[in-house]
C-alpha cells in the first residue's frame, strides 16, 4: 500500500486529498483485490464529508465533441463500524472545458475481499475546449466511510454533435466524386 | 481517304478513348486510396489519451 495524501508519486494525475493516507494505491499481494487490470489500483477514500479526488487535463479535444471516459470500480466489501460495506460509490465530472454535469456510479458489491468484484462504467462529456480536466472522486452520499477501488481509466471520441472540419471535407469530397462518375456514366450513355 | 485510312482513324479514336477511361478509372483509384489513407490518419492524429489510467506505475 502507498501513502498518496501527499500528493504522489502518482504519474499523470493530480491529488487533492482531504484525509492522510488517501488516496492510497494498492496491489494484488497486499491480500485485497483483486483487479483484473494489472496488479495495481487506487482507493480514492473518504473520511467524514471531505471526498478525495484525482485529476487530470486531457488536451486534443475537439469542442462540440462527445468523449466517452470508461474506468472500473469496486467497493469495500466488509463490515466497518459505520455498518455493512458494498457502499462505495465514484463521482466522474469536469472541472474545465466541459458543461456536462457531474455523474455518481455505484460499484457491484464484492464477493470474498475488498475489492474483489469490478464493473465497467462510462462517463460521457461534451468539450467546449481543445482540452479538459477530468476530476474523479470518492463519492458516498449516506457517507459510511467504504473506500472505492478505481482502475483501467481510458478515453475515446464519442459521437460528434459538430462534424470536425476535416470530415466535413471528407465527406463533401465523396459526394463529388459521387456525382462526378454517375455524370460521366449518364454522359456515357 | 480510303476504306482502309477510314478504319485506322476510328481504330485510333477507340483506342484514346479507352487510354483515357484508363487513366479516368486510375484517377478515380488514386482519389479514393488518398481519401482512404486521409480518413484513417485523421483520426489518430486527433487521438486523446489518459496518462496512467491503469495506475501501474509508481506504488
Amino acid at each position: 500500500m502507498t501513502d498518496l495524501s501527499s500528493g504522489g508519486p502518482l504519474t499523470g494525475w493530480t491529488i487533492t486529498t482531504f484525509t492522510s493516507p488517501y488516496p492510497i494505491g494498492m496491489n494484488n499481494s497486499s491480500g485485497y483485490g483483486p483487479t483484473p487490470y494489472g496488479s495495481q489500483f487506487i482507493l480514492l477514500g473518504i473520511y467524514s464529508r471531505s471526498h478525495n479526488y484525482i485529476e487530470q487535463t486531457i488536451s486534443r479535444l475537439t469542442a462540440g465533441t462527445s468523449y466517452d471516459v470508461s474506468f472500473a470500480i469496486a467497493t469495500e466489501g466488509y463490515s466497518n463500524s459505520y455498518g455493512l460495506g458494498n457502499h462505495s460509490q465514484l463521482t466522474a465530472s469536469m472541472s474545465s472545458g466541459s458543461a456536462t454535469a457531474a455523474q455518481t456510479f455505484s460499484a457491484p458489491s464484492s464477493t470474498a475481499n475488498s475489492w474483489d468484484t469490478w464493473s465497467t462504467d462510462t462517463y460521457s462529456f461534451v468539450a467546449n475546449s481543445s482540452s479538459a480536466t477530468l476530476r474523479l472522486a470518492q463519492a458516498d452520499p449516506i457517507l459510511l466511510g467504504f473506500d472505492v477501488g478505481l482502475d483501467n481509466v481510458s478515453i475515446k471520441a464519442g459521437t460528434s454533435s459538430v462534424p470536425e472540419p476535416g470530415n466535413v471535407a471528407l465527406l463533401l469530397s465523396s459526394c463529388l466524386g459521387g456525382g462526378l462518375l454517375l455524370r460521366r456514366r449518364s454522359v456515357r450513355k | 481517304m480510303n476504306c482502309a485510312n477510314k478504319n485506322s482513324y476510328r481504330l485510333v479514336v477507340r483506342l484514346n478513348t479507352s487510354q483515357e477511361n484508363t487513366m479516368n478509372r486510375n484517377s478515380l483509384r488514386i482519389t479514393a486510396l488518398a481519401l482512404l489513407v486521409l480518413g484513417t490518419a485523421m483520426p489518430t492524429a486527433n487521438a486523446q489519451s489518459i496518462t496512467n489510467g491503469g495506475f501501474e506505475t509508481d506504488l
